[in-house]
């Protein structure tokens, strides 16, 4: 079918600069424009709205970089990985990655930790929350019940752990917050564990103590009450008693996970 | 027995923090309501709404890309050395 | 329940002003919504464009379908597009005369088609398909366009008319697009709106272009210009005062800007018939 060969064509222009003089073969040639410059304005504006879409995904390695490196290193990126799904809050994901192998970058890998940080948030925010669970209904369990049970972080939670600063690079960053760390003082060898989840229309980004760490990645696992007893020992009513008050835990189960 | 203590306690606990967070969900409530906002969290309308796009610093790269180096806040932090070119 | 009426002059509605307009609602005739920025199930922006449908009329806005591609439809963004229309009852669902796949990529831009019988016949016939999975008739909106492809046979109003005919959808006209399009193609606008069948016209568009010398380029980054206005004006005059929204995606102002900017729309539909 000659409209397939045509789109296919002129979509190969777009995301491969190689492909240009192929697809303008097909359009004429009008006014002061060539064909193959009419072909460019659009291979110009499909890499726009991507590194537009990019940059506000990543707005604190946008600004960790530069306009110039990051423009150059998306443009890359849109060609090595143009889009393939029609929504576009899908997009992005592999940007991680891109930065993690750039040659420029490989001195200050800190950076690619504040990305992985910046992807998280955007897939926090598009996360929808399973169904809290009614804590009250705890009461008539079982001793055996009881030592079975099984608690979740709000579905939209990351735990991230990372070598680098990345919350205190992401706050001092961030224009309106009151009480920012001076970039300049930032430690960037100071290792951060961070979590991150979405409460309705607020998205609550916190470091955690390495207790609370080891204590939610033990949750995420999936431990039963009993083995969270023998883990944590009597430390666990008061882990317990911090978590539920900050949110952290959502949800439980009865019974064994599948 | 060590272990039906802790889980005991811990019980409680899940039940005191539950029973105030009810409590204390009206107060937190308007709070959140106060200081956040669609704009606050950061949200961009992404998708082109039907407009091209005048491609800023979209010059088309061609060899060499990868010599830029960053220039960004990364240079002012301490042991973000930024390596010259 | 029915959907509000769409009356007057509109705008799109941008985050940057949903908390002002949830915190103040301001009067506004009616908002377009950009559907695809709101079609992951249970986000934020979701729960947001709830509530604004809750206060004000709004119809529903994409770029996605890709009408005018030759793959198969992508059954999940119909599936939330529909769910989307569920929730907020729009007046209509519109979106472009264009295509955005091929090859398994996504352009996010809206790509022209060659302007002959056999796309006719291909676009009516995925248009009528749309329609069935949306169970809705729907708009389709002219784009702009900065090159034409050898093989087109037919003018672009031929084409918008056969197709809008044939698959018996309705129209939106983008007075802005017709006018960067007739710049770019040395088209005269005023033949392109003298041939639209006026009862297929269910909205315009207007927005601000950047003259960039060689081409006029769609950014909907500034003022609709003085020529836009005019043939506004002509459009008016020929299809009557249809539901008008102004479009606003770049350098974005402050609301009350971009409310002045539909009172100017809302001024000209009085003063076309004086």
């Amino acid at each position: 079918m000659p409209l397939l060969e045509l789109q296919h064509s002129l979509i190969s222009a777009l995301f491969q600069r190689d492909q240009l003089a192929e697809a303008a073969k097909r359009v004429k040639a009008q006014g002061s424009l060539s064909s193959e410059q009419r072909v460019g304005i659009y291979r110009n504006s499909a890499h726009g709205i991507l590194l537009d879409c990019l940059e506000s995904l990543y707005p604190v390695c946008f600004e960790l970089v530069g306009t110039e490196f990051f423009g150059r290193t998306a443009h890359n990126f849109i060609d090595q990985a143009p889009p393939t799904s029609p929504f576009l809050a899908d997009y992005g994901a592999g940007f991680v990655n891109h930065l993690a192998e750039h040659p420029a970058l490989q001195e200050m890998l800190w950076i690619v930790e504040v990305a992985k940080l910046e992807w998280a948030r955007h897939a926090a925010w598009h996360t929808v929350n399973q169904v809290a669970s009614d804590f009250a209904q705890l009461e008539g369990l079982s001793e055996a019940q009881q030592a079975e049970l099984r608690f979740q972080l709000p579905a939209s939670a990351h735990l991230i752990s990372s070598n680098t600063s990345i919350h205190s690079i992401w706050l001092a960053h961030q224009e309106e917050y009151p009480e920012k760390p001076q970039f300049e003082k930032i430690d960037l060898q100071e290792a951060q564990q961070v979590l991150l989840f979405r409460e309705q229309r607020r998205l609550h980004q916190t470091t955690l103590s390495t207790d609370d760490w080891a204590f939610l990645q033990a949750i995420q696992q999936q431990l039963s009450m009993g083995e969270l007893a023998e883990q944590f020992a009597d430390q666990l009513p008061w882990l317990f008693s911090v978590a539920m008050q900050e949110g952290w835990i959502y949800s439980f189960t009865t019974t064994p996970p599948a | 027995m060590q272990n039906k203590q802790i889980i005991t306690a811990t019980l409680m606990a899940i039940g005191l923090s539950a029973a105030l967070s009810v409590a204390t969900a009206e107060d937190k409530k308007v709070e959140t309501e106060k200081c956040t906002g669609i704009v606050k969290a950061g949200m961009n309308d992404c998708a082109a709404n039907g407009h091209s796009c005048a491609g800023k610093a979209a010059k088309d790269s061609v060899a060499g890309e990868w010599i830029t180096v960053p220039k960004g806040t990364c240079e002012k932090i301490a042991g973000g050395t930024v390596v010259k070119e | 329940m029915t959907p509000n009426p769409i009356l007057g002059c509109g705008i799109g509605l941008r985050f940057q002003h949903i908390d002002q307009i949830l915190a103040d609602k301001p009067p506004i005739p009616w908002l377009e919504i950009l559907s695809d920025n709101y079609l992951t199930p249970g986000s934020v922006q979701q729960d947001y464009a709830i509530e604004i449908a809750q206060h004000y009329p709004v119809t529903l806005h994409g770029v996605g379908m890709s009408l005018g591609a030759t793959e198969p439809f992508n059954d999940e963004y119909f599936q939330r597009l529909k769910a989307l229309a569920d929730q907020l009852h729009p007046a209509w669902i519109s979106d472009h005369l264009c295509w955005t796949s091929a090859h398994g990529w996504v352009s996010h831009d809206l790509l022209p088609l060659p302007y002959t019988e056999e796309t006719i016949k291909h676009v009516v016939q995925r248009i009528r398909e749309a329609q069935d999975r949306l169970e809705r008739r729907l708009v389709i909106e002219n784009v702009s366009s900065y090159l034409q492809y050898q093989e087109s046979a037919l003018t672009e109003w031929e084409f918008i008319t056969a197709v809008a005919e044939e698959a018996d959808c309705k129209l939106l006209l983008d007075v802005n697009n017709i006018y960067v399009s007739a710049f770019n193609h040395d088209f005269d606008p005023c033949r392109y709106l003298d041939s639209i069948p006026i009862e297929r016209v269910q909205q315009f568009h207007l927005a601000g272009y950047e003259d960039k010398g060689t081409h006029l380029l769609d950014t909907h980054g500034h003022p609709v210009s003085d020529s836009v206005w005019g043939l506004y004006k002509l459009a008016l005059q020929r299809f009557g005062a249809l539901p008008t929204l102004i479009e606003w995606d770049n350098n974005i102002p402050s609301l009350e800007e971009l409310l002045a900017e539909a009172h100017k729309a809302t001024e000209a539909h009085i003063h076309a018939f004086a």
